[in-house]
């Protein structure tokens, strides 16, 4: 995903305040939270990003939401957000932090798919290998995809690992059209 | 039908399959962000290089040209349609490349190397990147061999040299291609045993078609086909209808197989025809990556891109092996204006210049070259001793008669000494005249400019000269043999060749008068 400048620079500020406060792990849950809140309510999504809605009303909309559910830090922040006129960058400003976070913490988040779910042993086995790959801590999200046939198709950053049956296929499929396969 | 057993078939296939490991595949891929006019955008592609070649679906290739902050700017090599915002784009690791090898002689190929002759594949096993840099001062060698374009007019005045880089200019259907296709043609002498024996090499030719109609193409390569010069010449073609990169990097094709031949000790010629269409291709390009447009709303760098285009021409130093690669690149002006931006800018990069002219060429003089503004700044070290004597006042003459033609009106008030510079003069233009297909040989050049600057023709009408000269070496080839030996072994005129010309052309002149 690309963030807009703004958003990058907001959640930077945000998290060295968080850092300069000591409370990355309370605001990082915070961040996970309202994300969930804005998910689970589409109307609140529409009504911080809608321009017609004024600034102090989405403030005050927030903030009602906000009290008492996230600390003191994200208050102020939203509340600094309001200041700047930037309320409608928050729910950008928020997915840059997390991303944002995971480099900083040298943190990358891979994506495993594969025909049946994985079992423990597998899946600690696939997470060996790729921080040793990468060197990097891995967090594994796992999805289902019945469509490759088999094995699994790991995702991290830019790099695919691809060992499923359906690609082995292709490849198989390759061979034989590139060979010039003739029955002469 | 043939029948078929199905466990032949499955022979067949396991054969096939023998060498196959089930291995995971690691790759590394972006997203396509937009796509339009022969340009897409991409996200993500991190460690891609600047001119990698990266996959697209549908069997679309792409070279990336601009790597931004946050996104990768790359040209598409096919049809834009194929590619939609969103598709997964792959890169391929490897630098844009072109298979080299002799295997590539006598066939047709796109600017990435596949085949378009329908002669099934090419067997190479070695690829080069088409971007190359070119050599330094320390693996150079000045231009010493001669290469013989079998065009009198340019052999005697604007010789040129293995290894230059020759533009040959002018407006359109005044005979540019006709030019660099007669030198395509006349190398053909050098790969016979005779030309081994006189430690003549072999010339590998390129003709690298850009933005040519392809029916313009298919002439070239029958006619080159009939006179038997496709044995020794690639023809790399990025037609009109190809996208604007393939046409912007067909010349670098082109250098890149022409250097194998080079680097391998051979010798290679190059022709780009032309490279104002790749001027337009690249400006074409550079708008749509939105880089900024400067004078004739070409890019900054399209100076660059032609230089280090022919500067990839070379001789190389004895150690390397001694191989060189000849340029050719063709410029067409419009009504004559060489000072235009491309024009001028390619006339600066080269080692001189052929300059046609419609005006000649309408009046029938062809190949209508300017000889006063064609100039070869390197060729004339590279000449035969023998051409070199008598090229000097055939030179001079052709001078003092374009000083003097505008007089050629006044006709009957003329002095003698004006009237025999003038008659001289117009001699020597009927002299040169060549038809198209039809080089001649060095000796055979050496002979009829000796003619023609002694004055042996001069009794001789206008009209008869072209007829003399021709006869003249029926007559000579027959009866005097070893004045064009002696020329082509010793690549001298020695006093008594000079004395038995002129004895040959006394007799068979009054042979001639009789007739």
């Amino acid at each position: 995903m690309r963030f807009s400048k703004v958003a990058t620079v907001y959640a930077n500020s945000y998290f060295d305040f968080a850092l300069a406060q000591g409370k990355v792990d309370e605001v990082t849950k915070d961040v996970a939270k309202i994300l969930e809140i804005v998910k689970g309510s589409p109307e609140l999504e529409r009504t911080i990003k809608s321009p017609i809605v004024k600034p102090s009303a989405k403030i005050s909309i927030l903030i009602e939401v906000l009290t008492g559910r996230v600390s003191s830090v994200t208050e102020r922040f939203v509340n600094f957000l309001g200041e700047k006129n930037r309320i409608d960058s928050l729910i950008e400003i928020l997915h840059a932090y997390s991303v944002l976070k995971d480099v900083k913490e040298g943190v990358v988040r891979s994506d495993v798919k594969s025909a049946a779910p994985l079992s423990n042993e597998q899946r600690k086995e696939i997470l060996q290998r790729l921080e040793n790959k990468f060197e990097k801590k891995i967090i594994l999200s796992e999805s289902i995809d019945e469509d490759i046939i088999g094995g699994f198709v790991v995702t991290v950053g830019d790099t695919i690992i691809d060992a499923s049956i359906k690609n082995q296929l292709l490849q198989v499929k390759k061979k034989l059209i590139n060979s010039g396969l003739s029955l002469n | 039908m043939v029948e078929i057993k199905p466990d032949e078939i499955s022979a067949i296939i396991r054969k096939q399959l023998s060498g196959y490991s089930g291995e995971a595949d690691v790759y590394e891929v972006g997203t396509v962000l937009q796509v339009g006019d022969g340009i897409a955008r991409i996200y993500g592609l991190t460690r891609v290089m600047a001119s990698e070649l990266v996959e697209f679906p549908n069997g679309v290739f792409g070279m990336v040209l601009n790597l931004e902050e946050d996104s990768v700017g790359c040209v598409l090599f096919g049809e834009s349609k194929l590619v939609k915002e969103g598709d997964t784009v792959k890169r391929t690791g490897k630098v844009t490349s072109i298979p080299v090898g002799d295997a590539m002689l006598g066939r047709v190929i796109t600017p990435l190397g596949a085949p378009l002759d329908g002669k099934g594949p090419i067997n190479t096993t070695k690829t080069l990147p088409i971007e190359r840099k070119a050599l330094g001062v320390i693996q150079r060698h000045p231009v010493k061999e001669p290469l013989q374009t079998g065009i009198t007019a340019i052999d005697s005045m604007i010789p040129i040299g293995r290894g230059q880089r020759e533009l040959i200019i002018g407006d359109r259907q005044t005979g540019k291609t006709a030019v660099a296709l007669d030198a395509i043609v006349n190398q053909k002498y050098t790969h016979t045993a005779e030309a081994k024996a006189l430690g003549i090499e072999p010339v590998y030719c390129i003709y690298v078609a850009i933005g040519q109609k392809s029916s313009t193409v298919a002439q070239v390569v029958a006619k080159l086909r009939d006179y038997g010069a496709m044995e020794y010449t690639t023809v790399i073609t990025a037609s009109a209808s190809d996208p604007a990169p393939l046409q912007f990097i067909a010349p670098y094709s082109g250098a890149t197989l022409g250097e194998y031949f080079r680097d391998n000790g051979k010798h290679a010629l190059v022709v780009y025809d032309d490279l104002s269409k790749q001027a337009a291709a690249y400006r074409e390009l550079s708008l749509l990556l939105r880089r900024p447009p400067g004078r004739e709303a070409y890019p900054g760098d399209v100076f660059y891109v032609h230089s280090r285009l022919l500067e990839r021409a070379s001789k190389l130093s004895a150690e390397l092996g001694g191989g060189s690669l000849t340029a050719f690149p063709i410029i067409e002006t419009q009504q004559g204006d060489v000072s235009a931006y491309i024009p001028t800018n390619v006339i600066s990069i080269t080692d001189g210049q052929i300059y046609l002219e419609p005006n000649l060429f309408n009046a029938g003089v062809r190949p209508a070259i300017n000889v006063g503004i064609s100039v070869s700044r390197v060729g004339g070290s590279a000449q035969i001793k023998a051409m070199r004597k008598v090229a000097g006042s055939l030179k001079l003459d052709l001078a003092q008669y374009r000083e003097l033609e505008a007089f050629a009106k006044f006709g009957s008030d003329l002095d003698a000494s004006t009237t025999k510079t003038l008659s001289r003069g117009a001699r020597l233009v009927e002299l040169l005249k060549q038809g198209q297909y039809a080089p001649v040989p060095v000796e055979k050049q050496v002979i009829s400019v000796f003619l023609g600057i002694n004055g042996l023709m001069d009794v001789l009408a206008v009209d008869e000269v072209k007829k003399f000269e021709k006869e003249f070496h029926e007559f000579a080839e027959q009866k005097y043999p070893e004045m064009y030996k002696s020329i082509r072994e010793s690549k001298q005129l020695s006093d008594e060749t000079s004395s038995l010309i002129k004895k040959a052309a006394d007799e068979f002149l009054s042979i001639f008068k009789k007739s």
